[in-house]
């Protein structure tokens, strides 16, 4: 379906402008307080209404997505990385190397995913580079199962036994066959990933174990607002309702993604 | 077969004793001192005499090899430590907390169940009809809504606004909403997969099969199809399980349920570090026994299975 990679690219491309050129346009400082403007409901001045310190809630959910994406992305690539470095050694040299490899992903593995974030990143302390090396302690593992067995696959394959006997060394089978063979399926799982781990961030640092206040985190300002929900509903409605539409948008794109490699 | 399975056995023992190293050396990640924490806790100046004695109180003067043998035998022996807040025993605390986690895992797993079965079996069987796109979507939109979110919105209609329920509620009623939360979120998720699973069986041979013999919807459905997609089934709802239990910290502290993800997270920002590592180790203990269990359920029910395993 064509409609679904048109609507998404189109979705994603205004969420990157809109964090990327928007603080340079808002009207206010997101962390600019101002007591005398607190519990604004939305309005022509804020449209989005402000928090308890009289913060401009739009600026704040634009400075906010600003963080909370650009964590997610440095997850993701972080853990793809070391994932796939890890799975393509054990699944290239096999024997022992692969034995240890595969052994440390069953151990992580053992755990329940949230259980390890959460007491990580708890143990290190709340700071949201923590929150990054709990989430790639988590993350890592679908890479690297994902890249050991493919390349294992590939391996076995005749057109790479055929290779060998024609006298090709290491780095070029590498690169003609097992880089091409693994690069489709990592780039989806990368995509798709790209969601849930902004939803993992926000649940941190709702948790206090991501961003320290007074940051704008969505997550974080969703926690710090929770006292606020009888009296300004606005701040959890809106912050909620753009990690909603973000977290969707790259789904759709990521699903997009799959299907076009798939059927090329 | 012998050797298969001694092989096995000492794949377990590695991955049990990686599990409890693993979750041992989470306190060496720390960038505090037990000793010093435990004194800050509990409020006595901290000076290098009683740091000195404290240290050796809790073993730490000890090689890490040692502190790890005598930590692993106290988890064997039930002896976790000392909580460094409450002054006291991990094992109290855990003990307290699971039977509360365990009922909200109960009820929400049961009530997700008996709502995403049926939805993703009649989305499979009348595939592409107005009911299977309108699920498709509403599925969709759950699948990426943070559970914190729904569960404040829950919050914010049902208890503030329409007054159903009290926003700290005592005793049973205060189930309604954690549980209500977990098994939308996760039920949304179900559905897409028990839906996939039953459009996959019904696109087997077999089916066809059964069909060219003139046998009822109703009997292929029932008999055959939903008896093929039962092990796959059996092997998600264990995981599920396991995660669950492992704490649903977020819901959990939301909707104040004493069940030990809140545990989890009140020990966290209390720099409770004999708390964590004892809910971590037996957090990874009882999903490792529930993936097995579901292992050998599989194997039970499965002929299939079986006869892969064996060749």
């Amino acid at each position: 379906m064509k409609k679904r990679m048109i609507i998404s690219s189109a979705w994603i491309a205004f969420i990157a402008v809109a964090l990327l050129i928007g603080p340079f346009f808002i009207k206010h400082d997101p962390y600019k307080t101002n007591m005398r403007e607190a519990f604004q409901k939305p309005s022509a001045a804020h449209i989005c209404g402000t928090d308890n310190l009289g913060r401009c809630i739009f600026c704040r959910i634009i400075a906010g997505g600003r963080t909370s994406v650009f964590t997610a992305l440095a997850v993701v690539l972080i853990s793809a990385v070391i994932g796939i470095f890890l799975g393509i050694l054990a699944g290239y040299l096999g024997c022992i190397v692969d034995e240890i490899i595969s052994d440390i992903i069953t151990i992580f593995q053992a755990f329940p995913s949230f259980v390890l974030a959460i007491a990580i990143a708890g143990i290190l302390g709340q700071d949201i580079k923590n929150a990054i090396i709990a989430l790639c302690a988590v993350y890592w593992i679908t890479y690297a199962k994902l890249a050991r067995s493919l390349v294992q696959q590939i391996r076995a394959d005749n057109y790479v036994k055929a290779a060998w006997l024609c006298g090709a060394d290491h780095l070029s089978i590498f690169r003609k066959y097992i880089l091409p063979g693994i690069s489709g399926t990592m780039i989806i799982t990368l995509m798709l990933d790209i969601g849930s781990v902004i939803l993992s961030i926000a649940g941190l640092s709702f948790l206090g174990l991501g961003a320290v206040r007074p940051t704008a985190e969505w997550g974080t300002v969703m926690s710090e607002a929770r006292d606020y929900l009888q009296k300004a509903p606005w701040i959890i409605g809106f912050n909620g309702i753009a990690l909603f539409l973000v977290v969707i948008g790259f789904n759709l794109f990521g699903e997009a993604i799959e299907e076009k490699i798939n059927h090329l | 077969m012998k050797k298969i399975m001694i092989r096995k056995i000492i794949r377990i023992l590695i991955l049990l004793v990686g599990i409890t190293f693993l979750s041992f050396a989470l306190s060496y990640l720390s960038p505090g001192d037990p000793a010093q924490i435990q004194l800050s806790q509990s409020g006595m100046r901290v000076n290098a005499q009683t740091l000195a004695k404290v240290r050796k109180e809790l073993g730490l003067d000890r090689p890490m090899l040692v502190q790890y043998l005598s930590w692993l035998k106290g988890i064997l022996t039930g002896n976790m430590g000392i909580s460094y807040k409450s002054r006291k025993s991990v094992a109290f605390l855990l003990t307290n907390a699971i039977p509360n986690t365990i009922l909200l895992t109960f009820v929400s797993l049961t009530l997700m169940a008996l709502i995403s079965t049926p939805v993703g079996i009649i989305c499979a069987w009348k595939k592409d009809g107005a009911f299977d796109h309108a699920v498709r979507v509403i599925t969709y939109l759950f699948s990426s809504l943070p559970s914190f979110f729904l569960a404040l919105i829950l919050l914010y209609f049902l208890a503030l606004k329409l007054k159903w329920f009290a926003v700290l509620p005592k005793g049973m009623s205060g189930i309604v909403m954690p549980a209500l939360t977990l098994s939308l979120t996760l039920g949304a998720w179900y559905v897409r997969q028990i839906r996939s699973m039953v459009l996959k069986e019904l696109q087997q041979d077999y089916v066809k099969g059964l069909m060219a013999k003139g046998f009822s919807d109703s009997t292929i459905l029932f008999r055959h199809v939903l008896k093929n997609c039962l092990a796959p089934l059996i092997t998600l709802f264990s995981m599920s399980v396991g995660s669950m239990l492992g704490g649903t910290a977020i819901v959990e502290s939301i909707f104040v349920w004493n069940g030990v993800g809140k545990l989890a997270v009140d020990s966290i920002s209390a720099r409770d570090y004999p708390v964590i590592q004892g809910y971590v180790v037996w957090m990874a203990l009882i999903f490792l026994g529930l993936n097995f269990l579901a292992d050998i359920i599989c194997n039970v029910i499965d002929p299939r299975i079986r006869r892969e395993a064996r060749s």
